[in-house]
C-alpha cells in the first residue's frame, strides 16, 4: 500500500496572475481519508484540479507512489489510480448510466469490468434500476451516486471527492456520506472536499483548512473542530 | 404535372442534402469535441474534388480509388491544420480559432487559385451519364450513388460512434471536456480522430460530387458557409440536429429553386437560418446537451 | 526640459501627423501613388468605425463590407437619378445606418458565437440581394458609370473633385472623412457613452447591473458603424465609378477585419497602421500573383493572434518599453490600455478596508435616498409576492414572499441549491418568475430590464466575481458612477476611499487579489447610487479578516441609508448582522424573522442546523460511552 501515499509540496496554481494556490503541502498517507475545508474560494477545488492534472501547477511538486505529476495528462494520472469525482457530478448527459459506468473504466482493458459494474450496482442499487436512462434525465441524488460509481469504476487507489452532498436532499447526504465511508473500509485512500462540515468531520481522520490558497491548520479532525478558524471558516457549524 | 416537379425537387434535394449532411456531420463533431467552428473544412471539401479530379485524369487511377485517395489526402491536411495551428491556439480561446479557421480556408482556396488557376472543371463520372427515371422524374446514376455512399458513411460514422471504444470518447468529449480527462480520455487522440473523421468526410464529400457540378477553388466558402449554418440551425454540436438540419436545408433550397426561381433558394435558405438564430439561437436539438 | 507634458507631445505628434497626411501625396505624386493613398485614407475610415465594434465594444461583425456597399449602391443610384453628390453621400451614410440599425436590433440579442455568424450570413444576404434586386441593381452586372464625386453649390462654389484627372483632390476629400471619422471615433470613446462600450466590452451583465442599456447602446454603435461604412460607399462608389456584388463580398469584410487586427484593435493608431500595411502588402504582392496577397492575409492573420494578439501597436508598445520607456508615452499609450495601466508607486498606502468618516459629504455623494421624501418607517422598499420560477419541471423558486424595508440589513439565507441565487436574479431582472411579482417602492418592476431597475435604485454583485478586468480600479469604479454623470470624479474619489481602495487604484482589476475584487465589486456598484444593494455571498473566498471588514462597509452604508440584502449560506455570518433573516429550503419559504428568532426556530432547526446538532449530541454521547473513533 506505500505505493499510493499523495503528497503534494509547495504547490503554487496561478489563474492568469491571480494566485488561487500559494505554496500548499500536504498528504494523505495510504488508507487515509483526509478532508480538506475552507471557504469558498479558498482554493480547494483548485487543489483537487492541480492533482487530477486540470491545472498545471505554476511550482512545486504533487507525487503520488513516488513518481510526480506535474508533467502527466488527466489520463496519464487516472491510470496512475487517482480518481476524481468533481463537484457538479459532471456526467455524460446524453449517455446511459451504464455507458457512463463503461466509460469510468475507460483506462481499464481486463475482464472484469463487468463484474466491477455489478459492485457498483450493489452499493447503489438505483442505479441498476435506471441503467439504461439517460444520465441527463436522473434526479440529482442519483446523479451524484453515478458520479461516484464512475470514478470507482477506474479501480482507484486514492479518489477525489468535490462536494459530493452539494444540493442534496438530507437523506441523501446520509446514503451518500455511508457510501464514502465504506469505500474507505475497503482500502480507498479519500481527499474529501465538503461544505458540509458535518459530512467531513463524520468520516474524516485529518484535515486541512485552506484559507486565501494557504493552508493555515492542520491535525486530527477532532483538533479541527475545536478550533476557531475552522468554525469561521465554516461559521455555519 | 406538379407532382413530378415536386418529386423531382425532392430527389434533388435529396442529393442535395447528402453533400450538406458529410460536411454539416464533421462541422459539429469538431465544434462539440473541441468548440472550434472549423471553416477550413470548406477547403478540404473543395481539396477532395481537386484530387479525384487529378488522381483519375492524371494517373489514371479508378474514380472509387480516387475518392479515397480523396479522403485519405484531406484527413492529412485536417490534422496538420490541427497540429499547426488550433492546436497551438486553442489555449488562446474564444473567436482566435475561428478567426484562425477563417484565415486558413482563405489560404488554401488562394493556393488552389494559384496552382490550379480559377476555371472550373467536371470530371466525367464513372457512370456516364445514364440517368434512372422514378416516375415522372429523373435522376443521374451518379446522384443515386452519391446518395447511396453517403447513406454508407453516414451508417458507419453511427456504428463508430455508438460501438467502439474510440467513438465513445468522441462523444464523452463533445459532452463533457473535463468529465471526459477524469476518466483517462486522452484529449489530444480524440482531437486527432476527430479531424481526422471529420476532413476524411468533407474530402469525399467534395470528390463524390466533383463529376455533378463543376468546381473551382472558391466552392468551398459557400459549401462551409451553409453547413456551417445547418450546424448552427440544428444545435452547434448535435449530430442528429445536424442531419435533420441538411435534409430541411437541402429540400428547401430544391424545392425553392423549383417553384420560384433559382436565384432565391440561397436567400430562403439563408433567411430561415437569421430566423431560427433569432429566436431559438441554440438550435432545433440544442439546448440541454449535445451528440446525441 | 527633459520631460515634455504627455498633453503638449501629443499635441505636437498629432499636427506633425497631419502635416504628413497632408503631405504625403506630393512625395509620392504617381497616379499609382496617390491612388494608393486614396485606397488607404478609404480603408482607414472602414477599419475605423469597425474598430468601434470590434476593438472597444468587443462586438466582431462581418458584415462591414455589406454596408459599405449599401452605401455605395445608394449613392451610385441616387447620383445617377440626378441626385447632388453631397446629399448622396450623407443618405448613403443614412441608408447604412437605417440597415445597421434593422439588422442590429435583433440580432445584438445574441452574444458571441452567434452574433458573429448571424453578422456573418447577413453579409452574404446583402451581397445576394443585390445580385437578385436586378431590377434596381442591375444583379451582377453592377452599374458602370457613375458620376465623379463633384461638390457644386451654384453661385459660391463650382468645383469638381475629377479622380481621373485630379487623384490629388480626391485624396483630400477622402482624406477628411477619415479625419473626421478618427476625430469622431476618439471622441466618442473618450465620452460617457464610450465608457459605457467598454464597459461592455469587458462584461456585459456587470455593465447591465450598473444601469447601462446594454442592447440599446450596443444597436447605436452597431449602426454608426455601419453608417460611417455606407458614406465611404458613396466615396468608393464615385472614385471607381464601376460597382457590382463582387466588390463588397464577404472577402472584403473579412479583410478588413484583418487589417483592424492586425493593426491593433482598440487602440488610436492601430486602424491608420493596419489598413497603410496591409493595402500597400496587398499591392505589391498581387503583381505577383493576385492570389497571393490573399494567402498572405490568411498567414498575418494567423500569425498575429497568435503571437500579436494587440497587433502592430501592441508591437510598437512593447518595443518602446523596451527601449526608451519615457517617449512618446502621450501618443502610443491609449488612455484604456490594459497593457500601459502603470502599477502603484511603492509609497503609496496599502488598502485599508476600515472606511474612514471623514467626509461629510458621502451621504450626498453615494446615496441617492436623500433626495427622496424620507419613506415612512415600515413601508416595504421591495416587495416580493409569490413569486414563482420553473426551470423545464423542476420548480426553482415556489411561491416565495417577503419585504425589505428601508434601511435594513436583509439576509437571505439556505443551504446550497436552496433557490437564492434564482430569486436574487429574479429581484434584479437577469430572470423572469414564471408567476409573481416584484415590487420596488410600490412600482410593479416585474418585467423591467436589469439596467432599468438599476435607475430606479436596485444594483446588484454577482456570485461569481465580476469586476471589469482589464480596466484600472479607478475606471472600474468610474463606470460604476455611469447612471449619475454629476461630478464622477468626486463620488469616484469618494467611494474609493470608502471601500479602502485607494492604494490600488492604478492596478487593473484582474491584477488584484480576490477579497479585493469582491469589494471593488462593490464600490462600482456604490456608483449607481443604490437604494437597494443586493449582494450575492460577498464575503465568499474572503479571509475572516477581511470578511470582517467588509461587513463593517456594509453596516457603514447602510448609516448613508443603503438598504442592503444579502445572500449567502453561512447562518452564523446573517444571524451575527443582519437585522431580519429570510430562510430558503428547496425553494420554498421556510421561516422570516429576527435573527435570534429565526435562529431558534424548530423548523428552521429541523432542516438547516437540525441535522448538525443531531449529529453532535450524538457524537457527544458517543464520546461518553467510548473514547474510539467511529468513522461512521
Amino acid at each position: 500500500m506505500s505505493g499510493c501515499e499523495l503528497l503534494l509540496e509547495d504547490v503554487s496554481v496561478c489563474y492568469g496572475r491571480v494566485p488561487a494556490l500559494q505554496g500548499i503541502s500536504l498528504r494523505v498517507g495510504p488508507g487515509e481519508l483526509i478532508a480538506l475545508l475552507g471557504a469558498n474560494g479558498a482554493g480547494k477545488t483548485t487543489t483537487l484540479r492541480a492533482i487530477s492534472g486540470l491545472l498545471r501547477p505554476r511550482s512545486g511538486r504533487i507525487r503520488f507512489g513516488g513518481g510526480d505529476l506535474a508533467r502527466l495528462s488527466p489520463a496519464a494520472i487516472v491510470r496512475l489510480g487517482i480518481a476524481h469525482c468533481p463537484e457538479g457530478r459532471q456526467l455524460f448527459p446524453e449517455m446511459t448510466v451504464l455507458e457512463n459506468l463503461e466509460m469510468g473504466a475507460f483506462t481499464r482493458d481486463d475482464p472484469e469490468i463487468a463484474a466491477d459494474i455489478e459492485r457498483v450496482y450493489a452499493l447503489f442499487p438505483r442505479l441498476r434500476e435506471r441503467r439504461h436512462q439517460r444520465a441527463g434525465n436522473l434526479s440529482g441524488g442519483e446523479q451524484q451516486m453515478l458520479a461516484i460509481g464512475r470514478a470507482l469504476m477506474s479501480r482507484p487507489k486514492l479518489l477525489l471527492f468535490d462536494e459530493p452532498t452539494m444540493g442534496l436532499a438530507p437523506y441523501l447526504v446520509d446514503e451518500v456520506t455511508e457510501a464514502i465511508g465504506q469505500l474507505h473500509r475497503q482500502g480507498i485512500s479519500v481527499l474529501l472536499v465538503e461544505q458540509n462540515v458535518h459530512v467531513a468531520f463524520a468520516v474524516a481522520e485529518r484535515g486541512y483548512v485552506l484559507e486565501n490558497g494557504r493552508i493555515v491548520l492542520e491535525g486530527p479532525i477532532e483538533t479541527l473542530r475545536e478550533d476557531e478558524r475552522v468554525k469561521r471558516a465554516y461559521v455555519g457549524g | 404535372m406538379d407532382l413530378d416537379i415536386l418529386v423531382q425537387a425532392v430527389l434533388l434535394g435529396l442529393f442535395n442534402s447528402s453533400v450538406y449532411a458529410l460536411v454539416a456531420l464533421g462541422l459539429t463533431l469538431i465544434f462539440g469535441v473541441m468548440d472550434i467552428a472549423d471553416f477550413a473544412q470548406g477547403a478540404l471539401y473543395m481539396l477532395g474534388a481537386y484530387v479525384a479530379f487529378y488522381a483519375s485524369q492524371l494517373l489514371g487511377l479508378p474514380y472509387f480509388l480516387s475518392l479515397g485517395l480523396a479522403g485519405l489526402g484531406m484527413a492529412a491536411i485536417g490534422v496538420l491544420n490541427y497540429l499547426l495551428v488550433y492546436r497551438p491556439l486553442h489555449r488562446v480561446g474564444g473567436a482566435t480559432t475561428f478567426i484562425a479557421a477563417l484565415g486558413i480556408l482563405l489560404i488554401l482556396e488562394n493556393a488552389a487559385i494559384f496552382r490550379f488557376g480559377a476555371d472550373f472543371r467536371l470530371l466525367p463520372s464513372p457512370f456516364g451519364h445514364a440517368k434512372l427515371a422514378l416516375g415522372g422524374a429523373v435522376l443521374t446514376y451518379h446522384q443515386v450513388f452519391t446518395i447511396g455512399m453517403t447513406g454508407l458513411l453516414l451508417g458507419a460514422v453511427w456504428l463508430f460512434l455508438q460501438r467502439t471504444k474510440m467513438g465513445k470518447a468522441l462523444r464523452a468529449m463533445s459532452q463533457n471536456r473535463d468529465a471526459a480527462a477524469l476518466v483517462g480520455v486522452e484529449m489530444h487522440k480524440v482531437a486527432l480522430l476527430t479531424f481526422t473523421l471529420a476532413a476524411a468526410l468533407a474530402g469525399i464529400a467534395g470528390a463524390l460530387v466533383s463529376p455533378t457540378r463543376a468546381f473551382n477553388p472558391t466552392i468551398g466558402g459557400i459549401i462551409i458557409l451553409k453547413s456551417f449554418a445547418i450546424v448552427i440551425f440544428g444545435g452547434m454540436g448535435s449530430i442528429k440536429g445536424a442531419l435533420v438540419g441538411a435534409l430541411i436545408i437541402g429540400l428547401t433550397e430544391t424545392l425553392v429553386a423549383a417553384f420560384t426561381a433559382a436565384q432565391y433558394s440561397d436567400l430562403v435558405a439563408f433567411g430561415l437560418m437569421i430566423a431560427i438564430l433569432l429566436v431559438r439561437p441554440q438550435g432545433l436539438f440544442g439546448g440541454g446537451g449535445r451528440t446525441a | 526640459m527633459r520631460r515634455w507634458s504627455a498633453k503638449g507631445l501629443r499635441i505636437v505628434l498629432i499636427g506633425a501627423s497631419l502635416l504628413g497626411a497632408l503631405a504625403l501625396p506630393h512625395i509620392f505624386p504617381t497616379t499609382l501613388e496617390r491612388h494608393l493613398l486614396v485606397l488607404i485614407a478609404m480603408n482607414v475610415a472602414l477599419v475605423a468605425s469597425l474598430d468601434l465594434l470590434i476593438g472597444y465594444t468587443g462586438l466582431l461583425s462581418l458584415a462591414h463590407a455589406g454596408f459599405w456597399g449599401i452605401g455605395a449602391y445608394t449613392s451610385a443610384l441616387l447620383v445617377k437619378a440626378g441626385f447632388p453628390f453631397l446629399g448622396a453621400l450623407l443618405l448613403a451614410g443614412g441608408v447604412a445606418w437605417a440597415c445597421g440599425l434593422a439588422l442590429g436590433y435583433p440580432a445584438l440579442r445574441l452574444r458571441g458565437h452567434y452574433f458573429v455568424v448571424v453578422t456573418f450570413i447577413a453579409g452574404i444576404v446583402i451581397t445576394i440581394l443585390m445580385n437578385v434586386l436586378s431590377g434596381l441593381t442591375r444583379g451582377p452586372h453592377g452599374i458602370p458609370g457613375i458620376p465623379f464625386a463633384s461638390v457644386e453649390i451654384p453661385g459660391v462654389l463650382a468645383y469638381t473633385f475629377n479622380p481621373f484627372r485630379d487623384k490629388l483632390g480626391y485624396y483630400y476629400l477622402v482624406l477628411a472623412l477619415a479625419l473626421l471619422v478618427l476625430w469622431t471615433k476618439e471622441r466618442l470613446v473618450r465620452s460617457r457613452f464610450g465608457e459605457a462600450l467598454i464597459a461592455i466590452r469587458e462584461d456585459e451583465d456587470l455593465a447591465q447591473a450598473v444601469g447601462i442599456p446594454t442592447h440599446r447602446y450596443k444597436v447605436a454603435v452597431f449602426a454608426l458603424s455601419a453608417g460611417i461604412a455606407g458614406m465611404t460607399g458613396s466615396l468608393f462608389a464615385h472614385y471607381v465609378t464601376f460597382i457590382s456584388p463582387e466588390s463588397f463580398t464577404f472577402r472584403e469584410s473579412f479583410d478588413l477585419f484583418v487589417m483592424n487586427l492586425v493593426g491593433g484593435a482598440g487602440s488610436t493608431l492601430g486602424p491608420i497602421l493596419g489598413p497603410a500595411f496591409l493595402t500597400l502588402l496587398n499591392e505589391l504582392t498581387r503583381q505577383v500573383h493576385p492570389a497571393f496577397s490573399e494567402i498572405l492575409f490568411g498567414v498575418l492573420l494567423i500569425l498575429t493572434i497568435a503571437f500579436l494578439p494587440q497587433g502592430l501597436v501592441g508591437g510598437l508598445r512593447r518595443l518602446r518599453t523596451r527601449l526608451a520607456p519615457a517617449v512618446a508615452s502621450g501618443l502610443l499609450t491609449p488612455e484604456r490600455s490594459p497593457a500601459g495601466v502603470p502599477n502603484a508607486p511603492p509609497g503609496e498606502a496599502t488598502p485599508e478596508l476600515t472606511p474612514s468618516r471623514s467626509d461629510p459629504n458621502l451621504n450626498a455623494l453615494l446615496s441617492s435616498s436623500s433626495q427622496d421624501p424620507p419613506a415612512e418607517k415600515g413601508t416595504a422598499l421591495l416587495r416580493v409576492e409569490q413569486v414563482v420560477k420553473d426551470f423545464g419541471g423542476f420548480r426553482a423558486v415556489a411561491e416565495v414572499s417577503f419585504d425589505v424595508r428601508p434601511g435594513e440589513i436583509v439576509g437571505l439565507v439556505g443551504p446550497n441549491g436552496a433557490g437564492k441565487t434564482t430569486l436574487f436574479n429574479i429581484i434584479t431582472g437577469f430572470l423572469r418568475p414564471t408567476s409573481g411579482r416584484v415590487l420596488f417602492q410600490g412600482q410593479e418592476i416585474t418585467r423591467r430590464a436589469p439596467h432599468e431597475r438599476a435607475r430606479l435604485g436596485i444594483v446588484r454583485t454577482f456570485q461569481n466575481t465580476k469586476v471589469f478586468p482589464r480596466l484600472t480600479v479607478e475606471q472600474n469604479v468610474r463606470i460604476g458612477c455611469h447612471l449619475h454623470p454629476a461630478n464622477v470624479e468626486g463620488r469616484t474619489e469618494a467611494i474609493l476611499c470608502l471601500s479602502g481602495l485607494q492604494g490600488s487604484r492604478h492596478k487593473a482589476a484582474a491584477d488584484l487579489p480576490y477579497g479585493e475584487q469582491r469589494v471593488l465589486e462593490i464600490a462600482i456598484a456604490l456608483g449607481a447610487k443604490p437604494k437597494l444593494l443586493l449582494l450575492d455571498e460577498p464575503f465568499a473566498g474572503m479571509s475572516p479578516a477581511e470578511a470582517e471588514r467588509c461587513m463593517t462597509l456594509l453596516h457603514r452604508l447602510r448609516e448613508l441609508g443603503i438598504t442592503v440584502l444579502l445572500v449567502d449560506h453561512h447562518m452564523e455570518t446573517l444571524v451575527r448582522h443582519c437585522d431580519r433573516l429570510v430562510v430558503l429550503h428547496h425553494g420554498e419559504k421556510l421561516v422570516e424573522g429576527r435573527p435570534d428568532e429565526v435562529k431558534d426556530d424548530p423548523r428552521v432547526i429541523e432542516v438547516y442546523l437540525g441535522r448538525s446538532r443531531q449529529r453532535r449530541r450524538e457524537r457527544e454521547a458517543e464520546g461518553r460511552r467510548e473514547s474510539t473513533h467511529e468513522r461512521m
